[in-house]
């Protein structure tokens, strides 16, 4: 009896020791920061899995990581890639606050990786299996690190965006796919996103939803999961959402929750960037490139600000030079092409960041081939009005490089000069314009002017394209289109073009 | 033979009770069901189970591991400690008896349990790779490429032994090597020079690869040639070039054409049709890249034939019982340490000896190198010695070491490489027929002598 007593004694104690050091944590820990005891803030918001394993290994976190770096080096080295994910995930979460580990782990299994797999779907899921570590883990525990921040977009602008790797279509296509199907469009509706029930709870409250929901469960849709959905869950999804409210609430709380839950994205940011950068395409990674850099901003100062503001405008003028595409899921057709309409707002983005950063010779030396690449795009789309503004921009700003050229003269210049070394977007862009000219003047009736533009086109097509031919891998990387597809997207333009109204 | 019934009774009772085998015992559950629902793969079917096999078998067999050792130094270590050994030994029981039931007693435990682990794991296994998770052409390929077992054959050595002394002979011709160079030195390095030059690829040139199958290939199994290469150029593009398996003069025979990076495993399925009758399999590369670049396969590592032997459950089980044998080599080290020393010194004794015989690889490497204390040509003659002692004791540890030194059969049943009944039977022989008689021998005789009646 009396050995039950004392244990009773001792567990209560235990409780009440336990409550008291639980309540006096939060003090210890703001001493420990004022009185600069410690380098890091402390970890809020983990998993329990996580503050046990750096909380209660103490020091030995550090030694564990290290053994397991070593055993995923090992297995890297023997081409063993399957356990990588799992090894990233725990070195990462065995020190969460060591931002060069989520950014060398994510640069690991997006770029060394994802290039081991010879399929282009293989590929893609190692790139998102980088961009899932820094997003979901490296800038849950660093939120207010602006490098996390900028390698996080320049996986989206470079690995997603870029041109380098031989599967980057598939990227750019199946990224594309999914954030159409998320967002519906260019981009969400912002405002039915605002309304929208941002909880559970509130939207079962909502007359109609619990018998949606039954009847989405029994056609196999569980859309309560917050998880991307495929394309045909999607379908069904909207088959049975129809016009009625119900289901209109049930598929905005999915967008919203999917999109803030899953991509850790927020719809007021998304709109408050669009309003600073003008409006830019969701479904481009372009897009994301620039939210992620600038949701960096409020944390970054000096160089670390010059990065991010240089990641938002090479964005922008990525965007500008292929922010636009045709896109037909039925088909798989995915043909990305300018979209001059970004002119205004790329400028813009250039001109804040020369009058911030005047020192900096690198934003001018990138405003300046900025200027000259969008000339010859708007030269060749016919949008002269716009050519002439870039071209006076290029007068005031770089009056040597003008030399005292017409603008014919100075573009039939840039053009000689750059064929050689065009970029596949560009030289796209470049064949593109030539044919969107060849109709504009067809329609027009101006058949030889329309003649000498298809003319250029097909030449520049086949000036870029025919040392590619000899070299597979090249060519499967840079090629362009075939040249009755892109024929194709000029006429549709030219359509479009002389079917809205307004000045030219 | 009752006798011994009794005390593997015993011997399991008093493993049950022990805190720590418990403790281990908890650790294993958690193991087994906490791994498999939050592991996370590379996103696809075949990463999936090589993961849960590896992981939680892989965990689950370490905490044995280390429960078995503990269980077994605790054995007959406390029962001196206890003094119940005294109730035994002063019963008709030999030495002999008591080492048995007690090897018996922790073993019959292990078996128990690991045959646990492997039925739960099996079954979570099955569970998350049921028909409803998967398309159907997941299913066919869990099916037909990922739970089966496969033998791996590499390629048929060519004797490049002439060769290789023809080039010794140039080399000391020409003076390339100081004449007191001894030959045991050279030749190992024209040899990898020779291998290497003869299985590379030049520039728009093919080489050539014979594979000795073990038997008559089923009709309906393709044969999966899983090869890799290094290039001579500092490139990770893809690399062109095009395989053709069957008789080379038969203009019909197999072909496919690859782009593929250097440095990362590929597979591709060879129609079982283009076997010769005598079993054997002709492979051809042919470096058709743009860019002249030479392509480097190391025959020994980086071209693997894998032949359909049978189905995964089977192999499962081999692999399965291969470890038992394992576990109860464990147990027999534990036992007779108990017999020597008290419960901390012989558990680690036996961890030490443990953590030797995983380092088997490496105390190879140590056995078959010139170990050197000094630059040679300064090394005094204390320096000399040291190093032939040093050489020496490599050696024998080596010798001791590499019969029980085997490669882990998870490693192999996860990526559903085919392990032989040889190979269980070998482990048999080896770990309980030779060492475990000679660890008996060692423990009963220590016990038959042993004082075990001191006061306290």
């Amino acid at each position: 009896m009396k050995s039950v007593t004392v244990t009773l004694l001792v567990l209560l104690l235990t409780l009440s020791l336990w409550g008291v050091s639980g309540r006096m944590h939060p003090e210890l820990q703001a001493l420990r920061q004022t009185h600069g005891l410690t380098h890091t803030a402390p970890l809020e918001n983990a998993p329990p899995l996580v503050v046990f394993s750096t909380v209660a290994l103490g020091g030995f976190s550090g030694l564990i990581a290290d053994f397991l770096w070593v055993r995923a080096a090992q297995l890297q080295m023997d081409g063993q890639y399957f356990e990588l994910v799992q090894l990233a995930d725990w070195i990462t979460r065995l020190q969460p606050r060591f931002p060069e580990g989520w950014v060398y782990h994510a640069w690991n299994l997006a770029y060394n990786i994802s290039v081991m797999f010879d399929r282009p779907e293989d590929r893609w899921r190692w790139v998102r299996h980088g961009v899932e570590l820094l997003r979901d883990g490296g800038l849950r525990y660093n939120p207010s690190d602006p490098n996390l921040h900028r390698e996080l977009g320049w996986l989206f602008q470079h690995k997603i965006g870029g041109t380098l790797d031989q599967a980057h279509m598939y990227y750019k296509y199946a990224w594309a796919q999914e954030m159409d199907i998320l967002l519906g469009g260019r981009a969400p509706d912002y405002d039915a996103l605002a309304r929208a029930p941002q909880r559970r709870a509130e939207l079962l409250a909502l007359d109609g939803v619990p018998a949606l929901l039954d009847t989405l469960r029994a056609a196999g849709v569980e859309p309560l999961h917050y998880r991307p959905l495929s394309p045909a869950e999607w379908r069904e999804l909207a088959k049975q959402v129809g016009d009625h409210p119900a289901g209109i609430a049930v598929l905005n709380h999915l967008r919203l929750r999917i999109l803030t839950d899953h991509y850790r994205m927020r719809p007021d940011r998304m709109q408050q960037l669009e309003a600073e950068i003008g409006p830019v395409d969701w479904r481009l990674p372009q897009a994301h490139a620039a939210y992620w850099a600038w949701s960096g901003l409020p944390y970054a100062a000096d160089f670390a600000e010059l990065t991010l503001r240089r990641m938002i405008f090479q964005s922008l003028a990525d965007a500008f030079r292929h922010g636009r595409f045709v896109y037909d899921p039925e088909h798989d057709l995915f043909i990305p092409s300018p979209n001059p309409d970004l002119l205004p707002y790329v400028m813009q983005a250039y001109q804040e960041a020369l009058a911030e950063f005047t020192d900096q010779g690198a934003v001018r030396t990138a405003y300046l081939n900025f200027l000259n690449n969008a000339l010859t795009i708007l030269y060749t789309y016919h949008r002269l009005s716009d050519a002439r503004l870039i071209f006076t921009e290029l007068q005031e700003r770089y009056p040597g490089e003008v030399d005292g050229r017409s603008l014919d003269a100075y573009v039939v210049a840039l053009f000689v000069d750059r064929m050689e070394d065009l970029s596949e977007m560009e030289a796209h862009a470049f064949v593109e314009g030539g044919f969107y000219q060849h109709y504009f003047w067809l329609a027009l009736g101006e058949t030889e002017r329309a003649a000498g533009y298809e003319r250029l086109a097909l030449q520049a097509w086949n000036r870029y394209m025919v040392p590619r031919l000899d070299n597979p891998e090249w060519l499967e990387r840079t090629g362009l289109p075939p040249i009755t597809t892109i024929r194709t997207a000029a006429r549709q333009q030219v359509a479009e073009t002389l079917t809205t109204p307004g000045p030219r | 033979m009752q006798a011994v019934w009794a005390i593997v009774l015993i011997s399991m009772r008093n493993a049950v009770r022990s805190k720590i085998v418990l403790v281990l015992l908890f650790f294993l559950l958690l193991t087994l069901i906490g791994l498999p629902l939050t592991v996370r793969g590379d996103g696809t079917l075949s990463g999936h189970v090589q993961l849960l096999l590896r992981y939680t078998l892989g965990l689950a067999l370490l905490i044995l591991s280390l429960a078995t050792v503990w269980a077994s130094c605790a054995a007959v270590s406390s029962d001196i400690r206890d003094r119940q050994i005294q109730l035994v030994i002063s019963k008709p029981v030999r030495a002999v008896q008591v080492w048995l039931g007690q090897w018996l007693g922790v073993s019959l435990l292990n078996g128990g349990l690991w045959v646990l682990c492997i039925l739960v794991t099996y079954g979570a296994l099955r569970w998350t790779t049921r028909p409803a998770m998967l398309s159907a052409e997941d299913q066919e390929t869990l099916a037909t490429e990922i739970l089966v077992a496969q033998r791996r054959v590499t390629p048929r050595a060519r004797d490049l032994q002439a060769e290789v002394a023809r080039e010794y002979q140039a080399a000391r011709a020409r003076g390339e090597w100081p004449p007191e160079t001894p030959t045991s030195q050279i030749w190992p390095v024209i040899e990898r020079h020779v291998s290497a030059r003869a299985n590379a690829v030049a520039p728009g040139g093919q080489n050539r690869w014979v594979f000795q199958l073990p038997r008559r290939v089923p009709p309906d199994r393709s044969l999966i040639l899983r090869y890799r290469f290094a290039v001579s150029v500092l490139d990770m593009g893809a690399i062109g070039g095009i395989w053709r398996a069957g008789p080379p003069n038969d203009p019909r025979r197999f072909r496919e054409s690859v782009r593929v990076a250097p440095l990362a495993w590929h597979s591709i399925a060879i129609p079982p049709e283009w076997v010769a009758a005598d079993s054997t399999l002709t492979v051809e590369f042919a470096n058709v890249h743009e860019r002249p670049l030479m392509v480097l396969f190391d025959p020994d590592n980086d071209l693997r034939l894998m032949v359909y032997e049978g189905g995964f459950l089977a192999n499962l089980m081999r692999a399965g019982l291969s470890l038992l044998f394992h576990l109860a080599f464990l147990s027999a080290i534990g036992i007779t340490a108990g017999t020597f020393f008290s419960i901390p010194v012989a558990a680690l004794t036996s961890f030490y000896l443990l953590l030797l015989l995983n380092a088997g690889r490496f105390v190879r490497r140590l056995a078959t190198r010139e170990v050197s204390l000094a630059d040679t040509t300064d090394a005094g003659m204390l320096e000399q010695v040291v190093a032939a002692v040093t050489q020496g004791i490599y050696r024998i540890l080596d010798i001791v070491i590499r019969p029980v030194y085997a490669e882990n059969p998870l490693d192999f049943i996860a990526v559903g490489e085919w392990i032989g009944w040889g190979e269980v039977g070998y482990q048999f022989v080896v770990k309980i027929g030779l060492y475990g008689t000679i660890l008996l021998g060692l423990g009963v005789w220590h016990l038959a002598r042993k004082e075990v009646a001191l006061p306290a």
